[in-house]
């Protein structure tokens, strides 16, 4: 007797994980080309975006794109997002899957990552971020009890103060919190805080710990499960964003 | 698995075993718990082996630690950042020297060392410095601050390379800077792009334009030998070609639409900019915010 089942593949394309922002002031638009990682000139690539709402296992909208050349691009706005699933504003987790049909990942890169520019009227809200990695990327990363990621330079003051958008790329809840770190001490441990499945929370540092002198501090995100944190820090003064960049985990080597 | 074979490499482990094979992100996993039980991390179960395997493998484990030991002493971890200065903008240095939170110590011990090289946009070493960051703290640092001894020229634009000498592990000692305008109202992250020969994908950025917004490439050269390379934008579904060259150990900065003899479109989420060769280069982009002063940074 034969198996119909196929072959099984050595290796597969990973879907990674992005924040869909849309509204009066703020619009997204990705692009993705395959040029970010892959070298194969030969085949074509695909790319599918979904946008989950409440249902953790309906996406509200799906895209897909396929037969893009290795020098090709493909960008999605968060207008047609919003058009088709009718909504006015969008705060929404949204997935890329993107790879080749025919070809397997030839080494351990296996995420095709989306960019995800965003801007605003206002100026509250400009950034450009890679989508974050769901299943690990290519680096001895340390893990414990839970999931750390960390970033320096983070002002807490009246002048700057840091927000965070974590993103739940699962199928089942979990529950991240933030950490300051100063000389070596905690002097901020955040509540931990629900993150439902496939879905945005967003953090913001508390009105009690802003500081009246200007404080630079390391920022750390705990979680259960490996959810991937956008931090950026807005100008107190103008309400303007001022920073916009995605944590790194603690790394277990020096490369 | 790990016990039975303490020295044994991931790839031989692979082979051995046959783990991995149908899932990367569960490689990607034991790759890791390997290199935690191999560093003597990864707590294991006791009491269960015969004194005399038990024996052989401490035995293994201690000569295995000692050998990481010694490569520690001379092993180098290299980052660099594009550094710029001048009447508009500025790059700040910052540095975390946090251990991982649920370990007792830092793995680096109580302060960590590294060189700081600064190159400027021709390639020349303009200045250098020793610099050391103590546990758990968290600074800043002005190439100013970082190089007191020596006189940089102003407006500059270069590259600056940190040179850690007797770490264990990275840990939060990625470099970032901080992109931050004369007004005091930008502070962008962006992070250390240094990866030796590593070589994926290519360097590319989209979108280039967009409304009321200019795109500025940042790239540094890594070799000593110059960096040549097409360049290459699609726009309106064109594609342009051109010819850049950035000199050995050199800095290129400048706006991507100066490389091509066409007018800029207002708006073209599909355009996009690549250089073809791969050779070792570090590059960002900067989107600014014409009028606003809004800088919006990073890699590609």
């Amino acid at each position: 007797m034969t198996s119909n089942l196929p072959a099984p593949r050595l290796r597969e394309w990973a879907p990674s994980s992005h924040i869909i922002l849309h509204g009066p002031d703020v619009r997204s638009i990705f692009t993705f080309s395959p040029m970010v990682i892959a070298m194969n000139p030969d085949v074509t690539y695909f790319c599918e975006a979904r946008v989950f709402g409440k249902d953790p296992l309906r996406p509200i909208a799906k895209f897909v794109q396929e037969d893009i050349a290795l020098t090709g691009s493909w960008s999605l706005s968060s207008s047609e997002v919003a058009a088709q699933c009718g909504l006015d504003t969008l705060e929404n987790y949204i997935e890329f899957h993107a790879g080749s049909r025919t070809f397997d990942p030839p080494d351990d890169f296996i995420v095709l990552q989306v960019y995800g520019h965003y801007a605003s009227r206002d100026g509250s809200m400009e950034g450009h971020i890679p989508s974050g990695y769901i299943y690990g990327s290519s680096r001895h990363t340390r893990r414990g009890r839970h999931y750390y990621e960390n970033i320096p330079g983070i002002r807490i003051d009246r002048e700057f103060q840091p927000f965070a958008l974590t993103v739940n790329p699962f199928v089942r809840n979990t529950r991240m919190s933030v950490l300051l770190v100063e000389d070596g001490r905690v002097i901020y441990e955040g509540p931990w805080l629900p993150a439902k499945a496939k879905s945005v929370l967003r953090w913001t540092l508390p009105e009690s710990e802003v500081r009246e002198i200007t404080r630079t501090v390391c920022l750390i995100t705990r979680s259960e499960e490996k959810t991937s944190t956008f931090v950026g820090m807005i100008h107190g003064p103008t309400g303007r964003i001022a920073s916009l960049d995605h944590m790194h985990p603690f790394f277990a080597a020096l490369y | 698995m790990f016990e039975s074979a303490p020295q044994a490499s991931f790839g031989q482990l692979k082979e051995l075993y046959r783990f991995g094979d149908r899932c990367t992100s569960c490689e990607i996993e034991v790759r890791d718990m390997l290199h935690d039980f191999q560093t003597g991390r990864l707590q294991k179960s006791r009491g269960r082996l015969p004194l005399r395997l038990w024996l052989r493998l401490y035995r293994q484990r201690r000569q295995a630690f000692r050998e990481a030991k010694e490569r520690q002493k001379t092993a180098l971890r290299r980052a660099g950042l594009f550094v710029i200065s001048d009447d508009r903008i500025e790059s700040v240095l910052v540095l975390s020297n946090v251990g991982f939170p649920e370990d007792h110590k830092n793995a680096n011990g109580r302060r960590v060392e590294f060189k700081a090289l600064l190159y400027d946009a021709g390639g020349q070493l303009v200045a250098e410095s020793d610099q050391s960051l103590r546990n758990g703290a968290s600074r800043d640092y002005t190439l100013e601050q970082l190089f007191p001894k020596s006189q940089i020229p102003k407006p500059f634009a270069g590259c600056l390379y940190l040179d850690f000498y007797r770490l264990w592990e990275l840990g939060s000692l990625r470099p970032y800077c901080l992109f931050r305008d004369r007004k005091g109202s930008t502070l962008w992250h962006y992070h250390d792009k240094y990866r030796g020969n590593q070589n994926v994908g290519y360097y590319h950025a989209s979108p280039i334009f967009l409304t009321g917004r200019r795109c500025w490439i940042m790239a540094c050269n890594l070799m000593e030998k110059p960096y040549r390379s097409p360049a290459c934008l699609t726009v309106n579904g064109q594609t342009l070609r051109t010819e850049v060259e950035i000199p050995g150990m050199g800095t290129l900065w400048a706006p991507v639409e100066s490389f091509f003899q066409a007018q800029p479109p207002v708006e073209d989420p599909a355009s996009v900019f690549w250089f073809e060769n791969r050779d070792p280069i570090m590059v960002w982009f900067a989107w600014e915010k014409l009028e606003e002063g809004i800088w919006t940074v990073q890699h590609h």
